[in-house]
């Protein structure tokens, strides 16, 4: 599990479970399995983010935002760690997160979307590496 | 219509048929509930709306009355929250108040045709004749996306009628369905792991014969990730020993069995979905999307939640000044006109000082009210509900709640009651008790009449007032809310520790806002508020007017008949105890009667300032009767810092008898009630007491 100054992760071929929450905004995705409390997976599962769901990440802000089973669902950071997720067959394996090559209308959105959280990130990221 | 047994001999003796409305959260189920019944249960754009069962009856084509049972949302028969609990009881047949359905209403979001289909399986797992009803068919057709109606009916094996409830379209066809014959389901997903089969085949031998298939009742008990909750809801506690036995052997062979059972039943249903679901190829950026970019985002979502908040009070006092002014006014020259019509005597006083003096001065708030309910309805009906509360969530987790916590907050910005009730919705016991605690900070609509008769009596007419007025009240607001995080995290570290929740919500997709759904909840909420103050505070206002005008002990002379009355004397008794906030006697007794319900502070205050006047004949309003009140050395009584403290002690203080007994019933124990009454008021008394003391330190 990665800290959360490392999201979001921009690059890289993810043809290993990873967690939503490290998943780019735009991605198409589908759900490996989900980690946690019983109770909750239980829910969640019955919620539509089962087993090879379809899932795509629209925002990543206060909270991540997805649409699954055609819902909008926002989760917490928290349940967005524990969900993992592979790439969705069809999105182009080098970049899983490049939304332009899959759905042109909502990258731009997810670009704009993630400007703070990206601006948000880097300080972290300073102030971490001024504090170690 | 065949119905379920025992279903026909009722028909025959002309007892209602017993329809269940069933459906995920935010499907639409009271609004079609409404559309057939004519009520007006509140509906609003966001999950967790209906938090109780609901009765309302209709009639079917052939004339036959149809009990309709309208019931809080679930996304599955395994209930997580007490009021999917509610759902699953009258499904099962375990609620003693409740007969068994003799069929089931499914109202499914055709906009979320997968995922509705889950609970539509589970329900036709149970055997009961069902029909399933396709709301929200015009949001399918704005996407550009079909259903192949006909082709879903014939798959589910039950008629499938496509509806649009909030236009009232689909309701004859509903009717229709109901005058016919139904048959009971039968089970469409029948996969399952083949050792979970093997168990459920075991199990079942011993599991009681219920009215509702008793298979379908084993596998979610089996299930169930609690099954010693959902085996005492279905009175099978006997069983447990064998369930848990065979539950450790599933997971020995298949560690993950549940997920698996449920990945197999959401396969058939995808594949169920992918014949009858047409998507639109062309696929666009949404107003939604567009809107959430900005509403949920981390920094300007904030600026736009207080933005609105902002609106919201300058709106109260913008909108809502002048016709409180107009029935100020056409009190004042009631009172005028019956002290002409009457002559001098205690029917008189008890008109125009009692009556008039003491409900017409709550009631002129009626429209400030109303601006606040509107606003209110407008946030509920577009969406915006659910996207605060997924806002709140960073915040709520730092004191140890869940963002869906922040939704019975909300709520009791209105009524403290229905935030109370629906904290039902929250799935964590302690997270709910916490927020059942604290959800009375929220400040209610009948705190407004408060704040804006002390606030009006020191910036009403000034340039800019509006400003001002929205300002304090939007402060005080956020106050209470303040207060509110600061109990809660409290008592999540002290008395009700726990992990908090992790926040899953659904986001529903924003919508014009129906004018007639809020209309309806400003007319409900007009008439409660009429009702009470028709009631309650004219008879509390008419007893304290007997208390101000018995024993007489002086003719004429006002202040002396006050002093030395009933009310008085109560007064000055309790006066050394509130002395040190900077009240006097009357506002005590205002205090006093505004444990009822806080309105009445302002009913009181109007009925013991009702001698102030001009003239003979020229009463003044209350806020100028307030300000010319004064302390024997010549201070106001009303100063500013007064009017702060009297606020600060209606924002921190529990002054309810409802929201008391409310809460008595939501947790089962006086003791809470009675914990939440005193620390709350303790926790005004003390907050008052370091302002008023430090204020007069500083020479205000």
């Amino acid at each position: 599990m990665s800290s959360p100054a490392e999201k979001p992760r921009e690059v890289g071929p993810q043809l290993f479970p990873f967690p939503l929450s490290e998943a780019s905004v735009g991605a198409q995705l589908w759900i490996h399995s989900v980690e946690g409390n019983p109770r909750e997976c239980h829910r969640l599962h019955e919620m539509g983010f089962c087993r090879r769901a379809e899932l795509v990440k629209l925002s990543h802000g206060a909270m991540t935002v997805c649409l699954v089973c055609g819902a909008r669902v926002g989760l917490s950071e928290t349940v967005a760690q524990r969900i993992l997720v592979t790439v969705a067959p069809g999105e182009p394996r080098e970049n899983p997160g490049n939304a332009k090559a899959v759905r042109s209308d909502l990258s731009s959105f997810a670009e704009e979307g993630t400007l703070f959280c990206r601006i948000r990130d880097r300080f972290r990221r300073r102030k971490g590496g001024a504090a170690g | 219509m065949k119905l379920a047994p025992g279903g026909r001999e009722r028909a025959r003796l002309a007892e209602p048929t017993n329809i269940a409305f069933v459906g995920n959260p935010n499907s639409g189920k009271s609004t079609l509930f409404n559309a057939l019944t004519g009520l007006r249960q509140k509906v609003a754009n966001y999950p967790g709306v209906t938090i109780e069962k609901k009765i309302g009856f209709c009639y079917d084509l052939h004339g036959r009355k149809c009990q309709l049972i309208d019931l809080p949302g679930t996304y599955s028969l395994l209930p997580s929250a007490p009021d999917e609990e509610i759902t699953c009881e009258v499904l099962f047949g375990m609620r003693p108040d409740t007969p068994v359905p003799d069929a089931v209403i499914c109202v499914l979001d055709a906009t979320h045709l997968e995922r509705s289909l889950y609970l539509v399986t589970q329900v036709l797992d149970l055997g009961l004749p069902i029909i399933v009803a396709l709301n929200m068919m015009d949001l399918l057709e704005e996407r550009g996306d079909s259903i192949d109606v006909e082709a879903l009916a014939a798959k589910l094996g039950c008629p499938v009628i496509p509806c649009q409830a909030s236009k009232r379209k689909g309701l004859i066809e509903i009717r229709a369905a109901l005058s016919r014959e139904l048959s009971p389901s039968r089970p469409i997903c029948r996969r399952l792991p083949e050792p979970v089969g093997d168990a459920l085949t075991r199990i079942a031998r011993d599991f009681p014969q219920e009215k509702v298939e008793r298979r379908a009742l084993c596998s979610l008990v089996l299930s169930a990730p609690d099954s010693q909750r959902l085996a005492e809801l279905l009175a099978v506690t006997h069983l447990l020993p064998s369930l848990r036995e065979e539950q450790e052997r599933l997971q020995e062979k298949m560690p993950d069995w549940r997920q698996q059972s449920i990945a197999m039943r959401q396969q058939e249903i995808r594949a169920l979905t992918a014949d009858v679901f047409r998507k639109s190829p062309v696929i666009g950026k949404s107003a939604t999307d567009w809107l959430d970019r900005w509403v949920t985002h981390p920094f300007w979502g904030w600026w736009i939640f207080l933005g609105i908040m902002g609106t919201m009070f300058l709106a109260v006092f913008e909108m809502g000044a002048g016709p409180k002014d107009a029935i100020n006014g056409l009190f004042l020259a009631l009172a005028v006109g019956i002290k002409k019509v009457l002559p001098a005597g205690d029917l008189r006083d008890l008109l125009t000082e009692g009556v008039i003096g003491g409900a017409g001065n709550v009631v002129v708030f009626l429209p400030q009210i109303l601006v606040l309910f509107f606003f209110l309805g407008l946030l509920e009906d577009s969406g915006y509900m659910a996207r605060a509360a997924f806002l709140m969530d960073k915040v709520m987790s730092r004191v140890g709640l869940q963002g869906r916590a922040f939704i019975p907050l909300l709520a009791s910005h209105a009524c403290a009651i229905p935030g109370i009730l629906a904290a039902r919705t929250l799935s964590d016991p302690r997270d709910r008790m916490v927020t059942i605690l604290v959800a009375p900070f929220a400040s209610c609509s009948a705190r407004l009449p408060v704040y804006v008769l002390l606030i009006a009596a020191f910036f009403g007419g000034r340039p800019g007032a509006a400003v001002a007025e929205a300002g304090i009240v939007m402060f005080l607001y956020l106050l209470g809310l303040g207060a509110a995080f600061g109990f809660a995290w409290l008592f999540k570290n002290s008395l009700f520790r726990s992990r908090p929740t992790p926040l899953v919500l659904e986001l529903p997709p924003y919508r014009r806002p129906s004018l007639r759904t809020i209309a309806a909840q400003m007319g409900s909420r007009a008439g409660a508020f009429l009702r009470r103050a028709g009631t309650t505070i004219v008879a509390i206002s008419v007893i304290l007017w007997w208390l101000t005008a018995y024993p007489k002990v002086s003719d004429g002379d006002r202040s002396a008949q006050l002093a030395g009355s009933f009310a008085g004397r109560i007064g000055h008794c309790i006066e050394p105890a509130i002395r040190p906030l900077g009240f006097n006697w009357k506002i005590g007794i205002g205090l006093i009667s505004a444990q009822a319900a806080r309105e009445n502070f302002v009913s009181t205050i109007g009925v013991l300032y009702a001698g102030v006047s001009k003239g003979d004949a020229q009463p003044v309003s209350l806020a100028q009767a307030l300000l010319a009140d004064r302390w024997p050395d010549g201070r106001p009584v009303f100063s500013p810092l007064v009017c702060l403290t009297i606020m600060l002690f209606f924002v921190f203080s529990l002054q309810c008898v409802s929201t008391v007994v409310a809460v008595r019933r939501e947790t089962g124990s006086w003791k809470w009630a009675l914990f939440q009454f005193g620390y709350m008021t303790l926790f005004a008394y003390v907050v008052c007491l370091a302002v008023y003391q430090i204020g007069r330190a500083f020479g205000f």
